[in-house]
């Protein structure tokens, strides 16, 4: 069976500061993925999976207040009977994570059954946003993130891949590919550009241009960081940048 | 063709805490709790601060992450200096 989108996954490296002193980057964190759907407006959430037997299971929510506090709540999962986080109305979402893997898929979203935010397959332990408490200041600042593309496919490698910046709406980020895949190179922190990457910008780059290989392979995943140009006093930032990772298939 | 997008969530905040004219430098006066947390990123570089619980002298160094040194030896050493020349 060819590759198909479902097969394409985007996951967090496994350094995520929310500091500017600890390091950034490194290798893939298989368990945690970047990609979710923030909250419409503010609301409580609640959690369930798709499987009976998942009752021993502790998920932690994070997010930020109504008043603008980072809050979490953990809760145990109740197989599919949806549990509501009952402590905290949020104002987004900033995390999900479980303590330990699951036999279905967990889904957080908003109370009563209402719009999904997020997934968690079998195996994995949940999804995360970027920049977490980033700051502007008095003076310009550049913050970078670390994500993979995968190929998930068991056996095809996607062909001729190329990255594109699909949508930018606060116009504030570049990326740029590693020289290398499955690399795991961390900056001291994330104030600090990484070394082994191509220019940043926001132009398409090919994996070939990047690698030297043109196929992202079964199973291997390209690092791309984002750059985060905040100017001074930059006014706060709630948004999304959306990466678009292309390719054939046999 | 294969097409996969990822839209990825993200997030920054800002600090407004002091507005300062950045071509301002500034004595500020405060205790040890006051200091830097709340200051760093928001005043200018070269702005001092004394510190009034522990009669400590410090100077902003433009760092937003923990940017004061302590120049309470440097600050001393200049009182003698102007004492020593009556």
């Amino acid at each position: 069976v060819s590759i198909s989108p479902s097969d394409l996954i985007a996951y967090a490296a496994l350094n995520q500061p929310e500091d500017e002193t600890s390091p950034a980057g490194g290798a893939i964190d298989p368990d945690t993925r970047v990609v979710f759907t923030d909250l419409a407006a503010n609301d409580k959430v609640e959690v369930l999976s798709s499987a009976i037997a998942d009752t021993t299971q502790h998920i932690t929510v994070r997010g930020r207040a109504t008043n603008g506090s980072l809050a979490q709540e953990t809760v145990l999962l109740n197989g599919t009977t949806p549990v509501v986080l009952n402590a905290n109305t949020f104002e987004r979402i900033e995390s999900a994570a479980l303590d330990a893997d699951t036999a279905g898929t967990v889904t957080v979203r908003r109370q009563g059954g209402g719009a999904t935010i997020g997934t968690i397959p079998p195996g994995e332990r949940g999804f995360t946003r970027l920049f977490i408490k980033a700051f502007s200041a008095a003076a310009p600042k550049d913050y970078y993130a670390k994500v993979f593309l995968k190929n998930a496919h068991a056996t095809l490698s996607l062909l001729d891949a190329v990255v594109k910046e699909n949508a930018d709406p606060t116009g504030r980020i570049t990326f740029a590919l590693q020289n290398t895949i499955n690399d795991s190179e961390a900056p001291v922190n994330r104030l600090t550009a990484p070394v082994n990457v191509t220019a940043f910008g926001n132009s398409d780059i090919t994996l070939l241009a990047a690698t030297g290989t043109a196929d992202l392979a079964a199973g291997s995943a390209i690092g791309v960081w984002l750059k985060l140009s905040l100017d001074a006093d930059n006014a706060p930032i709630k948004s999304t940048y959306t990466i678009e990772l292309d390719g054939n298939s046999v | 063709v294969v097409i996969k997008l990822f839209e990825i969530p993200i997030e920054t905040s800002q600090m407004p805490l002091y507005t300062v004219n950045r071509r301002d430098r500034a004595l500020y006066i405060g205790t040890a709790a006051d200091k830097p947390a709340d200051l760093d990123g928001h005043v200018e570089p070269g702005s001092l601060f004394f510190e009034s619980d522990t009669a400590k002298v410090y100077i902003y160094t433009g760092n937003a992450n923990n940017g004061w040194v302590d120049i309470t030896a440097v600050a001393a050493a200049g009182v003698l200096a102007a004492d020593s020349r009556g």
